[in-house]
C-alpha cells in the first residue's frame, strides 16, 4: 500500500488520484467515510467507550510543478508547487498531466553558460520541462497550461530495511493512518486525509475547524540529517532511532502534556526540536484544538527520492496503537 | 503582584506557572481552552469585548547535550550575547553565543527541555526593568479589571506562545469570536504615555476604533511600517492595539514606567 501511495502523483490542489486510493481502502474499515468539497477524505470509527474525539491526520498532497506556459518549440516553462529547493531539480525526470507523459527537465548545459551564469544559483524561471516533441502544437495534443508535473520515482526497498521513494512526506503518515483504520479504538476517532498542506496548511484549516475534536495528532514526514559529516546538534532526527515526537518546528509549538503523552506509549521514540518548516498541526492549534506532531524521520523530504526506515514506520504504528487505545480487530 | 509576576519564568510552550499564578488573582470565572490560553469571563448581555496580552518570553530549547555544553534553538526576538545567564528550570547556563551554552554544572537537562534567558528584576522610583515588561504591566492591570463590572460580556484572555507567531491570540479569537478587541503589546516608540498603533508592518486597526482611544485617554499615535503588531493576525473589525512603551527592546529586560499599568487600567474599565 505505501508503495502504491507514493508512486501516485498529487501535488497541493491535484490529490485525486491519491484519495481515490484511500477511498478505496478505508470504506472497508470506516463506520463513516466523508469526502469535502475541498477534497479532504475523513473516516469516522466510533470508539467503545469514549471520552473524547481524537482526530489523526495526514496530508495526501505532496510538492511538485505546474506547467505555467508553453514555448513555440514545445518545451514546458513551470513554476513549483511547495517548498522545493531548485538546485536539486536540473536533470530530474518527470511525469505531466493526467496521462503521466515523460518529461525531462533542462537547463543550459554547463559547457554553454558563461562564467556568471555557473555561480548563479539554478532558478526555475530559467529552465524547463523536456517532453521530446519539437513544436508548441505537438505539446497541447499531450499536455496543457495548468498541469501539473511530478518527480518520476519508482518506490524500491533497499539498503538494511530502508525505503526510497518520492512524497514520503506525507503518503507515509497517509499509508500509517490506513493501518490504524483497520482496528477498533476506545474513543471516537477520525482518521484524516487532507489536501493542500504544503501551500498553507489549507485543508487542515477547514477539517479541524468542522470536525472541531478535543484532540489532533497529525503524522508526518519529517526532515532528517543523520549524515556522518553533520555535527549532532545539527541532526535533527535519525532514521531508524524510532518515531519523533515534535515539541516544536518553525511555526508551532506542540501542546506537551500530549507531546509528554504519546512519548510514554512509544517503545522506540526521539523526542526532538525539529528544524525548519511546519506541519498541519499549526491549523489545530488556530482553531484552538490542542495538536501534537508525530513523524517518521525522512531524509531528503521536498525532493525527487526520499528515504525512511520501514522500522521507523512501524514503530510510529505501534506508538499510536498504544496511544489510541486499541480494543480488538475491527 | 507585579513583582511576583517578574519572577516567575513563562518561556513559550512553558506558561502554566504563570498562569496559575494569574488565575490566583482574578476576580471572575476563569477556564483554559484548547491551546492553553488562560480565559476570564464576566458575562454580560451585551456586546463581546476581549482585553489580550501574551503572557509568555523568549524560549530557549535544548537540541544537543554532551556534558556541560548544551545547543540549543532559540525563539523570540531578544538577543542573546556572550555571557549572559540561561535558565533550565533553575538549573543555570552561560551563554556562549545565540546558539549554544556551558551548564555551570552537570545538572540532568534532556533533548528538548526548554528553557528561558535568567534576568532578575529590578525596580526603583517608578520603574522597572524586567523581561517582557510591557506585558507584565498589562497582565497586572488586567487581572484588577476583572472586579469590575460591565453591561458588555467581557473577555480578558491571557495567552500563550505570542512569540511562536502569535498562535494564542489567533486561537482565542477564533473561539471568542469578540465584537471588539483590545491587543495589548510592547511598543519601542519613545513615549511616556500609552499609544494607539494605527498602522504598523501587516496590520491596519479599526480607525473609528483607535480614534476614539486617541480621543478619550490622550494616547499617542503609532504610523510605522517597520513596528510589527500581533493585531496582523487577529481576524475581527473592530480591533485596536495598544502599544506600551518600553526602552531596550533588543535585550533581556526591558525598562517601563509602572505609571503606565495605572493608564493601562484605567483605559479597560473606561471600556468597560
Amino acid at each position: 500500500m505505501l508503495f502504491k501511495l507514493c508512486d501516485e502523483n498529487a501535488a497541493s490542489g491535484f490529490e485525486g488520484q491519491v484519495s481515490e486510493i484511500i477511498i478505496k481502502e478505508a470504506k472497508k474499515y470506516a463506520d463513516k467515510l466523508v469526502k469535502d468539497s475541498m477534497g479532504n477524505i475523513y473516516a469516522f470509527k466510533k470508539g467503545t467507550d469514549s471520552q473524547k474525539t481524537i482526530m489523526v491526520s495526514a496530508h495526501m498532497d505532496e510538492v511538485g510543478f505546474i506547467i505555467s506556459s508553453i514555448t513555440d518549440d514545445g518545451y514546458l516553462k513551470f513554476r513549483v508547487v511547495g517548498g522545493i529547493n531548485e538546485n536539486v531539480l536540473v536533470g530530474k525526470r518527470v511525469t505531466v498531466g493526467k496521462n503521466k507523459i515523460k518529461g525531462v527537465t533542462g537547463i543550459k548545459a554547463v559547457h554553454l553558460m558563461t562564467k556568471d551564469e555557473r555561480n548563479e544559483k539554478p532558478s526555475c524561471e530559467k529552465m524547463y520541462i523536456d517532453i521530446g516533441v519539437s513544436s508548441r502544437e505537438e505539446a497541447l495534443k499531450l499536455v496543457n497550461i495548468g498541469d501539473y508535473a511530478h518527480f518520476d520515482t519508482k518506490t524500491e526497498n533497499f539498503g538494511k530495511n530502508f525505503i526510497k521513494a518520492k512524497a514520503l512526506d506525507d503518503r507515509c503518515g497517509c499509508f500509517i493512518i490506513l493501518e490504524l483504520l483497520k482496528k477498533r479504538y476506545k474513543n471516537d476517532i477520525y482518521f484524516c486525509f487532507v489536501v493542500q498542506e504544503e501551500i498553507g496548511v489549507r485543508g487542515a484549516t477547514a477539517l479541524s475547524a468542522k470536525l472541531n475534536p478535543d484532540e489532533a495528532i497529525t503524522v508526518e514526514g519529517t526532515t532528517c540529517l543523520d549524515l556522518p559529516f553533520v555535527e549532532e546538534y545539527d541532526k535533527s532526527t535519525s532514521a531508524g532511532d524510532g518515531a519523533v515526537l515534535a515539541i516544536a518546528d518553525s511555526s508551532t509549538y506542540y501542546d506537551r502534556d500530549l507531546t509528554q503523552s504519546l512519548f510514554e506509549c512509544a517503545e522506540k521514540a526521539q523526542l526532538k526540536k525539529v528544524g525548519v518548516g511546519g506541519t498541519d498541526g499549526r491549523a489545530f492549534q488556530l482553531n484552538n484544538i490542542k495538536a501534537a506532531a508525530v513523524a517518521v524521520p525522512a531524509r531528503y523530504i521536498h525532493s525527487p527520492v526520499s528515504v525512511v526506515n520501514n522500522e521507523d514506520i512501524e514503530n510510529t504504528i505501534k506508538l499510536l496503537e498504544n496511544y489510541l487505545e486499541v480494543e480488538k480487530d475491527a | 503582584m507585579l513583582d511576583m509576576l517578574c519572577m516567575i519564568d513563562a518561556p513559550c510552550s512553558m506558561e502554566q506557572s504563570m498562569l496559575k499564578f494569574i488565575q490566583t488573582k482574578l476576580e471572575c470565572d476563569s477556564e483554559y481552552d484548547g491551546i492553553g490560553n488562560l480565559i476570564a469571563h464576566k458575562k454580560g448581555d451585551g456586546k463581546k469585548l476581549m482585553f489580550f496580552v501574551s503572557v509568555d518570553e523568549d524560549a530557549i530549547v535544548v537540541m544537543n547535550r554532551d556534558k556541560r555544553k548544551v545547543h540549543f534553538s532559540h525563539k523570540g526576538e531578544r538577543k542573546i550575547n556572550k555571557g549572559d545567564l540561561l535558565s533550565f528550570g533553575g538549573y543555570l547556563a552561560v551563554a556562549e553565543d545565540e546558539k549554544s551554552c556551558t551548564l555551570l554544572k552537570e545538572y540532568e537537562i534532556n533533548t528538548a527541555d526548554t528553557g528561558c534567558i535568567y534576568a532578575p528584576v529590578y525596580e526603583d522610583e517608578g520603574v522597572i526593568l524586567a523581561k517582557e515588561a510591557a506585558s507584565k504591566l498589562a497582565v497586572s492591570a488586567m487581572c484588577e479589571a476583572t472586579s469590575e463590572n460591565s453591561n458588555y460580556d467581557v473577555y480578558f484572555v491571557f495567552g500563550v506562545k505570542g512569540k511562536m507567531r502569535n498562535t494564542g491570540l489567533s486561537a482565542a479569537v477564533s473561539k471568542i469570536k469578540p465584537d471588539k478587541l483590545f491587543i495589548f503589546e510592547e511598543t519601542a516608540k519613545e513615549s511616556e504615555k500609552l499609544c494607539v498603533k494605527l498602522m504598523t508592518k501587516a496590520f491596519n486597526s479599526n480607525r473609528e476604533l483607535s480614534q476614539n482611544l486617541i480621543d478619550k485617554y490622550s494616547l499617542e499615535v503609532i504610523i510605522n511600517s517597520e513596528e510589527t503588531s500581533s493585531g496582523a493576525v487577529a481576524v475581527c473589525e473592530e480591533t485596536a492595539v495598544i502599544g506600551i512603551p518600553v526602552e531596550n527592546t533588543e535585550f533581556a529586560r526591558q525598562k517601563a514606567n509602572t505609571k503606565l499599568r495605572e493608564d493601562i487600567l484605567n483605559l479597560i474599565k473606561g471600556e468597560l
